[in-house]
């Protein structure tokens, strides 16, 4: 028992202490920023978004410290089927998921909202790793499994529909695969046969409001009210915050409040009005520094699971930061994926803990046992 | 390479590329908020602040002693926005008796789905008004708060179709249509004011220092040369003419002859400024100045005047007529009343065609164009007044003596507006200057400044005795000549009588019966013209147009006071009606 005691003393002292450091603080800013985007609502703190993202951040922070329990290889061994499940949910939002702004996502479980396509990239990261762990260079077959995992999940995220994030579903295996040993000649053949789909799969497998995002994106001058307006919005957010945020409350308010959706997808609008240039890159840097981290921690691992693991994580948080963040300025098309830690949601805002979960579990076994 | 130095690799190109995407989004925010933060702050201060706008009310139109002929009064516009009326059904039913309609219709129009709509326009009473307050008022504690009352203004004419044509009246956005509502629409519009306002997060307005404001300036009041008790009195006339005669359309006009101010001006048919919906484009046209027609016989005084002036004729010389036909060259002409000879005066009393034609050809057709130009013929009298015509008057090349110079010396092959025939009489009467119209006595502005217009100087056309001698004669024609009918009581009126023929290619369409004339004829305080389009039943100007010009130089003497200059005889002419219109305090209001 003490032994025991002692052992799990040992491995929290390992730990990788920067990478909680950093998700704290993107947390903390987050509240910040969901407290400015609605604080002149006047609702009553009960009902307010920075109320119950304290409440799921203490959800989450106990999701994070169970994740830290088991080895990781227990993680290996559950993949498939916490995979499966995954799959079962979101088939399950097929036939009875509810419908917001035009998008089936959610899974209505009476206390919240659950939108599975969050913790079904963790299930795919385990499934991934798991399937490539002892893939050797030329093992086709393991590749070709990888990309099967990918697909189901992909296909059924893209119907809901939810581009953000089928993408960012199918860059994890991408990159597993790759950092498995990929042969480079393999890495050429996708990337050609990924530009020649590129269009067809924009014509036949987007809806028409993605396709005129994305228009809307790569020609913004076109339609400056339409598709362009979150952006248009978004921009003057940012721009009015200049060097060192907005002093006058009243200014501040009546720029945020056509902001559309401030606490979710345009979190970052709100801290770079509030808290202008200063703020806005504190928050890139920290983000940059998170991820690094990550990527760090999979260097070090020492099994294939483990260093798949770590930097499959590593890979989605650090791509969908970006996507968040190019979005918001208009580098990127506008897709619904939350800025990871900082967006209020409960969904994203667990499974980005079980994500660093599993990463500092990595950080915390770093031999073979 | 072994599989972890592939690690490695890969490790070091992901974390580099995404290394240098973060890098990008950081140089991207320097342009935003640093570089560019100016164009979006200024951005982000307009949807900040915003602007109010408040309507000037427009200025009134008076008449020359400063009856109103056209105001603005504000009223309160209710509108709706069914998306802040959580309850419609509660709203209808509270405001459907204040809006004097019923729940159903109330609630149908609330739930049509249009965003916005306008309940109750141009309420104007206090109580009303009051009363739509408080019910607004109640709704809104009660979280009803889409309601807003809106001020506006209504245009009103408090003489309804009276002068409608020289008022004229605005459009729906309140700017100035037709007559003077058209012509000073620039100083009748005023400057709108503005506020300038700041917007908290629950887009609440709020005044700070920042905002700036500006009071509406209303706009200045325009005094027309107009009289509204001689409209009155013409107005009726003009009636009765279009009744009697079951007329295609009447024209008249009256002018002070010693200045061109147009004291009534009225046409046939006219409108309601307030039903222009209801109103054909026929019945808004101001005829007196947009239809030309042959004047006839009433043009023959201006050649008279003319030849007179050159001192190509004298009074006393006798012309043979031909005992009613004549031949000028290779063409005949007829005259109505046939004579032997005819002294000056007596062409006229008798309306000789062939005296007056050979009185022309001995001026000589350039003289006679002249002349005729320089009583404002052919040219637009310059009023302001939409669609005026300048007349037709035949060029000098197609210019010959035999057609032209006779036909015009009896007013035929030319053509002129009935205004432009009212302002040549009086330059004929009024000791010879031609004045210019006018309509614009002053603008009063709100600042109280009067600004009176700078006119043209009066042209002298002919000398004054030449005037006095032809006043003479026009005299006669009304005491012994076809003029009879126009003799008023008390007064020597003098004036001509005109038939015209119309023509639509070679098929007649009918006649236009006209009449000039003025009065006292010792010093004119009137020139009345009068125009009856196609009248039914008779045609002769003496029949249709004289009575009725004479009914309105009674009245309008009367009611100007003109001392009486002749002794009154027995059946010495018309003599005053008893008008219950006539007393000018009906019209003037304290302002």
């Amino acid at each position: 028992m003490r032994e025991r005691f002692a052992g799990a003393a040992a491995r929290l002292g390992r730990i990788h202490w920067p990478t909680i450091v950093f998700a704290v603080l993107l947390f903390g800013t987050g509240l910040l920023a969901i407290h400015e985007a609605e604080v002149f609502e006047e609702r009553p703190f009960r009902s307010t978004f920075v109320f119950r993202q304290i409440v799921w951040g203490g959800i989450a922070l106990v999701a994070l410290a169970a994740t830290l329990v088991p080895h990781y290889r227990f993680f290996d061994r559950a993949a498939l089927p916490l995979y499966a499940l995954g799959v079962v949910l979101l088939v399950a939002v097929v036939f009875v998921g509810v419908v917001k702004n035009n998008s089936k996502r959610w899974l209505d479980l009476q206390f919240m909202l659950l939108q599975p396509s969050e913790p079904m990239k963790i299930a795919l990261v385990l499934a991934v790793a798991h399937t490539l762990r002892h893939a050797h260079l030329d093992n086709a077959i393991a590749y070709v499994r990888a990309a099967l995992l990918a697909g189901i999940p992909f296909v059924l995220v893209l119907r809901q529909p939810d581009l953000g994030t089928a993408l960012l579903l199918l860059s994890i295996p991408v990159a597993l695969v790759f950092l498995a040993g990929l042969r480079w000649r393999f890495v050429l053949a996708m990337a050609v046969l990924a530009l020649a789909l590129a269009p067809l799969a924009s014509q036949f497998g987007l809806e028409p409001y993605q396709r005129k995002r994305i228009t809307a994106f790569l020609h913004p001058d076109r339609d400056p009210t339409g598709a362009n307006y979150q952006l248009n919005e978004s921009l003057t957010a940012i721009g009015a915050g200049g060097a060192d945020g907005s002093q006058d409350p009243d200014l501040l308010y009546s720029v945020l409040r056509r902001v559309p959706e401030r606490h979710t997808d345009f979190v970052f609008s709100v801290i770079g009005a509030k808290f202008g240039f200063v703020g806005s890159v504190a928050v890139v840097v920290v983000f940059a520094l998170l991820v690094t981290c990550l990527f760090g921690i999979a260097a070090r691992a020492r099994e294939p699971f483990a260093k798949l693991v770590a930097a499959g994580v590593a890979t989605f948080l650090g791509l969908q930061g970006l996507l968040n963040l190019a979005m918001t300025i208009g580098l990127a098309p506008i897709t619904g994926v939350p800025l990871p830690l900082v967006s209020y949601g409960g969904s994203s805002l667990v499974t980005t803990a079980v994500a660093l979960g599993l990463a500092l579990n990595v950080s915390m076994r770093p031999k073979r046992s | 390479m072994r599989p972890e130095g592939r690690h490695r690799l890969f490790l070091v190109v992901v974390v580099s590329a995404m290394t240098l995407m973060f890098g990008y989004l950081l140089a991207q925010l320097v342009r935003i908020q640093i570089v560019e933060s100016d164009f979006y702050a200024a951005r982000a201060d307009r949807y900040h602040l915003f602007v109010r706008q408040a309507k000037a009310p427009r200025g009134r139109i008076l008449d020359r002693h400063g009856a109103v002929l056209a105001e603005s009064v504000p009223v309160k516009n209710l509108w709706a926005r069914p998306a802040s009326l959580p309850d419609v059904e509660r709203v209808a039913r509270r405001l459907a008796p204040v809006l004097d309609t019923d729940v159903a219709s109330l609630l149908g129009r609330l739930e049509s789905g249009s965003r916005a709509m306008c309940l109750a326009r141009d309420v104007q009473e206090a109580d009303a008004i009051a009363e739509l307050e408080r019910a607004v008022k109640e709704l809104a504690r009660e979280g009803q708060t889409g309601l807003d009352l809106h001020d506006d203004f209504l245009r009103v004419y408090p003489f309804g179709d009276e002068a409608a044509h020289v008022v004229g009246c605005v459009g729906v956005d309140g700017e100035g249509l037709i007559g003077a509502e058209r012509i000073y629409d620039a100083s009748l519009v005023g400057r709108p004011g503005f506020e300038q306002l700041e917007r908290d997060g629950k887009t609440r307005a709020f005044y700070t220092h920042r905002a700036a404001r500006e009071e509406p300036t209303p706009g200045s009041d325009v005094v027309l040369t107009l009289d509204v008790v001689i409209q009155h009195f013409l107005e009726r006339q003009v009636q009765w003419a279009y009744d009697r005669w079951d007329a295609e359309s009447v024209v008249g006009v009256v002018v002070s002859p010693a200045d061109g101010r147009v004291l009534a001006l009225a046409n046939r048919p006219t409108f309601d400024p307030k039903r222009l919906d209801q109103t054909s484009r026929d019945a808004l046209r101001n005829r007196a100045v947009t239809d030309t027609f042959a004047p006839g016989s009433t043009f023959k005084p201006f050649v008279v005047a003319a030849a007179l002036d050159a001192g190509r004729v004298v009074p006393e010389e006798t012309f043979d007529c031909g005992n009613g036909e004549y031949w000028f060259d290779r063409r005949l002409v007829h005259d109505v009343h046939p004579e032997d000879t005819l002294d000056v005066p007596g062409i006229l009393v008798r309306s000789s065609n062939i005296g007056v034609a050979q009185i022309g050809l001995r001026l000589g057709g350039a003289r006679v164009r002249e002349a005729v130009q320089a009583f404002g013929f052919g040219r637009k009298t310059g009023i302001g007044f939409g669609g005026e015509s300048a007349g037709v008057l035949t060029s000098p090349r197609n210019w010959t003596e035999t057609y032209t110079t006779v036909s015009v010396s009896f007013g035929q092959e030319i053509a002129s507006t009935p205004l432009q025939l009212a302002l040549g009489f009086s330059a004929l009467v009024n000791g010879g200057r031609y004045e210019s119209g006018q309509l614009l006595e002053r603008l009063v502005h709100p600042d109280g400044i009067v600004e009176t217009v700078e006119r043209p100087l009066p042209r002298q056309v002919v000398t004054p005795s030449t005037s006095a001698s032809i006043r003479d004669m026009l005299v006669r024609v009304c005491e012994e000549g076809s003029g009879e009918p126009a003799k008023v009581e008390g007064y020597r009126v003098g004036g001509k009588t005109g038939t015209s023929e119309k023509f639509k290619g070679k098929i007649k369409e009918g006649y236009i019966s006209s009449f000039a004339a003025f009065a006292p004829a010792e010093d004119p305080a009137l020139c009345v013209v009068f125009l009856v389009n196609e009248p039914k039943g008779a045609r002769y100007g003496r029949v249709v147009a004289a009575p009725a010009v004479g009914r309105v130089l009674a009245d309008a003497l009367a009611y100007l006071e003109v001392p009486p200059t002749a002794p009154v005889e027995g059946d010495g002419g018309i003599s005053r009606s008893a008008d219950p219109h006539g007393d000018r305090s009906r019209y003037e209001q304290a302002n």
